[in-house]
């Protein structure tokens, strides 16, 4: 096994915080794991991204020229990862900032993050809804182990906890 | 039978290698005196620079390290904020604290490092032969300045100790002369205060030290006064800056 | 065994330090090596060490000298530019044989460059730490867990040889997260403050450390020099004996090889692992120490048996290259697969060069 993501939003999105959460995920699913960040005069530029991979043997490269997963928060980020899907991999997209996204031979999963982060109750939770969507679709990480490692990484203040649970499940439920 | 004068304890029985009229064997002579009376010989660290002091490990009996030319401020950073208990001097040339290591002297003394630094201010490098020194006199000749030194073409000639007396940390700045015997004391006495600062206050100071290096001036050592009270002197003036 | 945590390399790396007795950090910030400075800048606080924001790189390498002579454990780390600053220093650290550790998180380009991974400071380390032509330790990781083994090490290693310790690192290693196990705190011997090029605690017999080695049984310095740098040069040469560290990645049958150190090698790996499902026999040298560069098993490399060698490298022009050519058979086809200034090696590139060479496509 060895699966690819690449995460990519604005930089106020939190791309890079649903990067590391899916990372640390792979991590408590027992997954040899890389996360690689878009750093220094890259992360000043219209996009943050990153790039996640996880096997079940030692990874080489970091990055990939295609992914079997692209999570695209924004436009400019759509517009520029759209075409670095795997053939028969997952575009997920965020329908409040991309309209008719299309793409052949992908699999184009969508959600508003807008309207589901205000359901949640806070309009920073796009990132843990998209969380919850792309672990429950792709299934490499158990709903247990991503839900343990969002406790442990954002669940130290309890209005978030909850927050956050929310923010999760609805992205969970929007996978089905 | 009084003794009234005898060798410091803490210079070792060899001669220094100096030209005739040189300053640094007096300085040193200064050093390891104040070292005895503070009972500190065993304890005291030089730390030498790039220049005519470079090979001055033989002639004292202090633990000695060296640096690479105008690093000795931050290499005695380094010990310093590693080995608190001992004492240091850092002994440089003018060339080494106040061109080539001027940024390593300067935050030396603004973050107010828990050492002593003694620059000897000879206005000329003369390790390498007499070349223009950051501390050159206008209209002086050196191997490099033919014709005098031209404020048009070179600059002004800096004076560190005023330099360094503007930072908010250094607790004593001072500059003395070692052209007479009352000077010789007055500078004996400021290098003593700059380490009681340090040793009792953990204390940042700099004692600059109006040196002669009649070889490359081309004079004889005869006229060493009468050459720095009328050159040197008039523009690096004599006196506590600092504390 | 516990759960590896995942841990960014630079933070990793400092944190190991740390752990390895490491008490002394100077730095100066530069991407891509910042993450370190400001990680020390808290921690070392925590376990009384001493941190230091320098003025420059090369006030930052100088003071790695005192601490040494303090008997303090120290390290300092830079990228680009700032290793160009304290070359003066690492010439000093080799030429006083005074223990040390230097982490380059090496960025791309010459000059200002960008903030990229790459490795093209090879030659600058390897072949001489600064003017004067005399060396240290180097090591070229390629994981972030292999960082941390190799810096938990580097201070003994560095102390047992009286060297400078250089470990190359890039941006992307620094910035890229892993799963490691961090390691358990080194108990230091207070006998290190008695070591010959330690002025101690309190007080002491006079001690002179010379950053050059005049002492000697000879009357002249060059002839002191001539002497020590001999015996310096018998110490390194020992290294190639006992220090070599590579890895053999699928070499048993393989008919290609990669040579590769770093990112650039795992990088590779991805390679290797696409090109054995098309049933090509590839395998990889990966050399973990690139001074002592592990020539032995180079030179083992069979004419008969390989039919190629692909050097994998992030560095134009080609650096590591040429050490590798020089210590492979003549009769064996080398060829090279370069990238720099921050464009990473790519998979599917390698897995083409290696195609052309066994032949097909």
């Amino acid at each position: 096994m060895e699966k690819s993501y690449l995460f990519a939003g604005s930089g106020g999105q939190g791309v890079q915080t649903l990067g590391v959460l899916v990372a640390h995920a792979s991590n408590e699913e027992g997954h040899f794991t890389t996360f690689l960040p878009a750093y220094g005069g890259e992360m000043r530029g219209g996009t943050s991204n990153c790039t996640i991979k996880m096997a079940d043997e030692e990874i080489g490269s970091p990055e990939e020229k295609l992914y079997d997963n692209v999570i695209v928060l924004n436009k400019p980020s759509y517009d520029r990862f759209k075409g670095r899907v795997k053939k028969g991999g997952n575009l997920f997209i965020n329908t409040a900032l991309i309209e008719d996204a299309q793409a052949d031979g992908v699999n184009i999963i969508s959600i508003n993050l807008s309207e589901a982060a205000k359901e949640a109750g806070s309009d920073k939770a796009l990132n843990i809804v998209m969380y919850g969507l792309v672990l429950a679709h792709t299934k490499d990480i158990s709903l247990e182990n991503a839900e343990k490692v969002l406790n442990d990484k954002l669940g130290k203040k309890e209005q978030f906890r909850a927050v956050n649970k929310k923010a999760f499940d609805i992205g969970v439920n929007a996978s089905k | 039978m009084d003794v009234v004068y005898k060798r410091s304890g803490a210079l070792s029985d060899v001669s220094t290698t100096y030209c005739p009229g040189c300053s640094h064997g007096t300085a040193f002579k200064l050093i390891a005196e104040i070292s005895e009376e503070l009972d500190i010989v065993n304890k005291l660290v030089f730390a030498t620079p790039i220049g005519c002091t470079t090979f001055s490990a033989p002639f004292h009996k202090f633990s000695t390290f060296m640096s690479a030319h105008g690093r000795a401020p931050a290499n005695a950073t380094g010990f310093k904020r590693c080995n608190p208990k001992r004492p240091v001097i850092v002994y440089q040339g003018d060339g080494d604290c106040a061109a080539i290591g001027t940024g390593e002297s300067i935050h030396a003394a603004a973050r107010g490092e828990a050492f002593t630094v003694v620059m000897a201010n000879n206005q000329v490098y003369g390790m390498t032969g007499g070349q223009m020194a950051p501390t050159t006199l206008t209209g002086q000749k050196t191997t490099t300045t033919p014709n005098g030194r031209s404020v048009e073409v070179t600059g002004y000639p800096i004076r560190m100790a005023e330099q360094i007396a503007q930072l908010e940390a250094p607790r004593f700045v001072t500059r003395q002369s070692l052209h007479t015997p009352k000077n010789i004391l007055q500078a004996k006495a400021a290098i003593k205060k700059a380490l009681e600062l340090q040793i009792n206050e953990g204390a940042y100071s700099f004692v600059e030290l109006l040196c002669a290096c009649p070889t490359n001036w081309g004079i004889d050592p005869s006229g060493i006064k009468e050459y720095i009270e009328k050159n040197v002197i008039p523009y690096f003036p004599l006196g506590d800056l600092k504390g | 065994m516990a759960k590896k945590e995942l841990w960014k390399g630079n933070e990793a790396m400092s944190e190991t330090a740390l752990r390895a007795g490491c008490r002394f950090f100077s730095g100066y910030p530069i991407t891509p090596q910042t993450p370190i400075t400001e990680y020390l800048a808290w921690r070392l606080a925590e376990v009384d060490g001493v941190f230091i924001q320098a003025e420059s790189e090369l006030a930052a390498a100088t003071m790695l000298l005192g601490a040494s002579i303090a008997g303090t454990r120290a390290l300092t780390a830079t990228a680009g530019p700032g290793l160009s600053l304290m070359t003066e220093s690492l010439s000093c650290l080799a030429s006083g044989r005074l223990p040390a550790v230097i982490v380059d998180v090496q960025r791309g380009g010459a000059a200002t460059g960008n903030l990229q991974g790459a490795q093209s400071d090879y030659n600058m380390v390897t072949k001489t730490l600064g003017h004067g032509g005399l060396k240290g330790l180097v090591y070229g990781p390629s994981t972030v867990e292999e960082l941390c083994d190799i810096i938990y090490d580097a201070w003994d290693k560095a102390e047992k040889y009286r060297t400078p310790v250089f470990i190359l690192s890039d941006a992307s290693l620094g910035q890229m997260m892993e799963p490691v196990d961090i390691k358990p705190f080194k108990q230091l011997d207070e006998s290190r403050f008695d070591l010959p090029y330690v002025i101690g605690r309190e007080q002491s017999e006079k001690k002179v450390i010379q950053d050059t080695p005049y002492a000697g049984p000879y009357n002249t310095m060059s002839e002191n020099l001539d002497y020590n740098y001999r015996k310096y040069n018998e110490v390194y040469e020992k290294w190639k004996e006992d220090e070599v560290l590579y890895e053999e990645y699928m070499m048993d049958d393989a008919e290609y090889v990669i040579i590769g150190w770093g990112m650039a090698a795992r990088i590779s790996k991805s390679a290797i692992r696409n090109l054995r499902k098309k049933g090509i026999k590839v395998g990889m040298i990966r050399p973990i120490s690139l001074f002592p560069l592990p020539e032995k098993p180079l030179n083992a490399l069979d004419a008969k048996k390989i039919k190629g060698v692909l050097v994998v490298e992030m560095a134009i022009p080609a650096l590591f290259y040429y050490d590798v050519k020089a210590q492979i058979d003549k009769n064996i086809p080398i060829k090279a697969n370069l990238h720099c200034g921050g464009y990473l090696s790519q998979v599917d590139e390698i897995e083409e060069d290696i195609m052309k060479m066994a032949g097909g496509k």
